[in-house]
């Protein structure tokens, strides 16, 4: 980590994955838990990108195709792969990815708007672009992923 | 001044139950007035001004006395019941319910009542009565000494006899306690939570309630607790100034061979009157009411309520446990019999089976007790129709008599919400296009009131209910008729229509056949969602009707929405379930049996062509006749019943009966038709409970 990091006043807690070859973030404040895969009963006549609903102890989850709602290629289920349960406004949905990396802290100041970005099928769901160590880092709107499932 | 604040939600209940018996007594009024009832509408009408006043609410305490003047003068024969003057009650009536909504809402109400009062006091000075302005009821008669009638004397020797102690209460209340029947009330269900029984009071029950009494009052109650220990509970309550609590002894003096059955004596104002010269012939003189008769009514044994309220929302929570228990049970028991499979009978095993063998009984009768915790009787929905009838029958012109039968019928408090608003809906059509006017029906050799009758009752693990009038009836023809002009439905797809099925065309989304569309019932959204409503909470809706001679709907409702039984079944690798309310029978048939209508798959069975839908074809793609093209194996299929419709769902497994736990589909999963929801079985996983009207709507728009 770079010494502007840790003298940052403000910065942003994020939990970094793997889509493909590309890094996204959730900001940390919607993680609900990071489970491995389970068997998922599918739903018919849901939304493509949905891939059903799970039992987490008890509460019916759905969880989405993360990579097929964004419009990039699905990838195939690795050990590696996890499903992200995220709260958003009091109700929990589950993302699948391809692999879960870490957590991060990007100052706001690194933070630059998707602007760079635009023309790219899942622009409208990045609210954000951060850089770690020359890495790039493209951070999810999460309301705008769910909200827009409905 | 003291904080009222802690006391307005117990006055808010207190004031709608008191509401509600003066709505149904006014209403019995009406129809025949007897001096039980006058008696009791009077107390109704005194204790809600007494804590309305008490709270501050001048304006409802002026009403509420503007009504029991009229009482008053009623029970006293004074006047006699007119329908102008119980639609001036029901008036008043409806004017303290709107401020007491409003004080439930902002803590105070603006609603002004002079004119009413007025028109209450008219009421007394046309039919030639003075006002009652003295009322001896409120006297405060210092308590006498605690006097035991018969049946008290020998609940108090039973009591002691199974070994439980009785003891005489002396309660006496903080001098400026602001309601003192509150505190009564708190004492009672003190001594009731503690396992007491309340015996005889001093003063009575009724004075008590009213308020009859100075600072001080008497109980005697058996309980099994210490004395010391009940007093103790009894101090906890706020505004007790001191309890005394001293063992009661049986006299062996003469008062005990011969208990004493001297009641204590009424209020002068029972003493009867002569009738009043204005006294119409049809009511039978309220003075009737002999002073025997009120002392009877005054010296009945306190009724000391055996019930608990609690809040609805602890109930929700604690059913919501209930159900996840249910889901472990399955599991537990599950994994014991794969403990079995595997280990055979190993002790642990044995051991394991039994215990959850156990858990399982345990669970199910949680489950039971807990259900009926939440069950009402359906009497909370009924309870409004008489009047709502009496209105609309009046408002069209019409006689109508409601009968209703089967209020103590019971289910649960969810359902019971559901059902009110399609209840409403269907009687105001029976009043309203069912029922003809009193000449028409005098013309057609008819009586000239009609009679809409109301009924619930259970049948194995439903709630039936049915509305049933005497009017008109509905023409099968003449509804296709209508259907085909308002484009409904096709002519070919009415023509092929059974009667019986024609009738339920009246539930087609904008469909209505009333002449002119009323206030009341009707711009054609009504019975479509009379019936969605229904089907939403698992129920089914049916009609039938003769021309002439009268309708009847009949409702079939689950007795809970939260647990129900189910068929599972297997459909592409997963689990689906049915509610078995639907279920008809399920059938093992080779595909040879299957034939084709056109596209449609259908199978004979006793008879009647049954149409098929295969679930893969259903929620996946393509046609029934592609999926099953190269199938030579036998087949699974469930018929499943809605109204009068059948239709035959072909599965690949049948799994069998479960109980399950209803849960609800997110919302982010987007709109999914032609599920109600999902549940967790017992390995875990989850299956989705197919919604049964969905399988028909296929099925109809191919037909039409």
């Amino acid at each position: 980590m770079t010494a502007a990091t840790i003298a940052a006043t403000t910065e942003r807690q994020v939990v970094a994955f793997r889509l493909g070859d590309e890094t996204y973030a959730i900001d940390i404040s919607y993680i609900h838990e990071i489970i491995r895969m389970r068997e998922i009963t599918f739903v018919p006549r849901a939304p493509h990108y949905m891939r059903g609903v799970i039992n987490l102890r008890g509460r019916i989850v759905p969880v989405m195709d993360l990579s097929s709602r964004l419009g990039l290629p699905s990838h195939e289920e690795t050990p590696l792969s996890r499903i992200i349960v995220v709260e958003v406004n009091g109700e929990s949905i589950g993302m699948i990815v391809d692999a879960v990396s870490e957590v991060l802290r990007l100052p706001e100041d690194q933070i630059e708007p998707p602007t760079q970005m635009a023309g790219s099928e899942s622009a409208d769901y990045i609210s954000g672009l951060g850089k770690v160590n020359d890495r790039l880092v493209l951070l999810l709107d999460v309301q705008k992923v769910v909200e827009n499932s409905r | 001044m003291m904080d009222t604040s802690e006391y307005i939600a117990l006055f808010l209940e207190e004031a709608a139950e008191q509401i509600n018996i003066l709505e149904q007594d006014i209403l019995l009024l009406e129809q025949s007035p007897s001096p039980d009832i006058l008696n009791e509408i009077f107390r109704a009408a005194h204790t809600l001004k007494g804590s309305s006043r008490a709270m501050g609410f001048t304006a409802m305490g002026e009403l509420t006395h503007a009504m029991e003047d009229v009482f008053d003068a009623l029970r006293k024969g004074e006047i006699s019941v007119t329908t102008e003057m119980v639609n001036r009650l029901f008036d008043a009536l409806d004017t303290l319910k709107a401020m007491r909504d409003q004080i439930a809402e902002v803590g105070s109400s603006d609603i002004a009542c002079g004119a009413l009062v007025n028109s209450l006091r008219d009421i007394l000075t046309r039919q030639g009565a003075e006002p009652q302005i003295q009322h001896a009821e409120k006297q405060s008669p210092t308590p006498t000494e605690l006097t035991l009638q018969e049946h008290q004397h020998e609940a108090a020797l039973t009591a002691l006899d199974s070994g439980l102690k009785v003891y005489r209460i002396t309660i006496r209340l903080a001098e400026d306690t602001l309601m003192k029947s509150v505190r009564v009330l708190m004492v009672l269900q003190a001594i009731d939570a503690h396992g007491g029984t309340v015996l005889a009071s001093n003063p009575d029950e009724d004075a008590l309630d009213e308020e009859r009494f100075d600072d001080w009052f008497e109980l005697l109650v058996a309980t099994d607790k210490p004395a010391e220990e009940l007093r103790n509970i009894l101090l906890q309550i706020s505004e007790i100034r001191a309890v005394e609590v001293t063992a009661w002894q049986p006299p062996i003096s003469a008062d005990a061979t011969v208990p004493s059955a001297v009641p204590e004596q009424k209020p002068a104002s029972n003493a009867p009157s002569m009738p009043s010269e204005e006294e119409k012939t049809n009511t039978p003189p309220a003075s009737l009411s002999s002073p025997a008769e009120t002392e009877k009514a005054g010296s009945r044994a306190p009724v000391v309520s055996q019930t608990v309220r609690v809040d609805v929302s602890r109930l929700d929570m604690l059913l919501n446990l209930v159900g996840e228990l249910v889901i472990d049970r399955t599991r537990v028991a599950q994994l014991g019999r794969e403990f079995e499979a595997r280990f055979q009978h190993d002790e642990l095993v044995d051991s394991l089976l039994e215990t959850a063998g156990h858990i399982g009984r345990i669970t199910d009768e949680l489950q039971e007790h807990i259900m009926k915790a939440r069950m009402l009787p359906i009497e909370h929905v009924f309870n409004r129709f008489p009047r709502m009838v009496r209105d609309l029958a009046q408002r069209f012109g019409k006689e109508v008599r409601l009968v209703m039968e089967g209020q103590e019928t019971e289910l649960d408090r969810s359902v019971i919400e559901i059902i009110s608003d399609p209840l409403i809906h269907m009687l105001r059509n029976s009043v309203d296009h069912g029922i003809e006017p009193p000449d028409e029906r005098e013309r057609i050799g008819k009586p000239r009131q009609g009679t809409v009758r109301l009924s619930a009752r259970h049948e194995e693990n439903y709630i039936l209910i049915e509305i049933e009038d005497d009017g008109k009836g509905m023409d099968a023809a003449h509804l296709r008729e209508v259907a085909v002009r308002k484009g409904v439905l096709s002519r070919e797809a009415a023509e092929r229509l059974s009667d019986r099925e024609a009738l339920n065309l009246i539930f087609a989304p904008g469909f209505s056949t009333a002449q002119q569309i009323t206030e009341v019932s009707g711009r054609g959204v009504g019975m479509d969602i009379v019936r969605s409503n229904i089907q939403r909470v698992g129920g089914i809706v049916d009609v039938d009707s003769t021309p002439g001679k009268g309708t009847r709907f009949s409702i079939r409702l689950p007795l809970t929405l939260a647990i129900i039984r189910a068929l599972l079944v297997r459909m592409a690798g997963q689990v689906y379930a049915i509610p078995l309310s639907s279920v008809l029978e399920t059938l093992k048939i080779h595909p040879d049996m299957v034939q084709f209508v056109g596209k449609r798959p259908v199978i004979l069975l006793r008879g009647r062509t049954l149409p098929l839908v295969s679930l893969y074809a259903h929620f996946y793609s393509g046609e029934y006749a592609d999926v099953n093209a190269n199938n030579r194996q036998p087949m699974f299929v469930v018929v499943v019943g809605l109204s009068e419709q059948q239709v035959g769902v072909v599965v690949d497994h049948l799994i069998g009966e479960q109980e399950i736990v209803i849960k609800s589909l997110s919302r982010y999963l987007g709109e999914v038709n032609g599920f109600s929801g999902a549940t967790i079985l017992g390995d875990g996983r989850v299956a989705l409970i197919l919604e049964v009207a969905d399988l028909f709507q296929n099925v109809s728009a191919r037909a039409a």
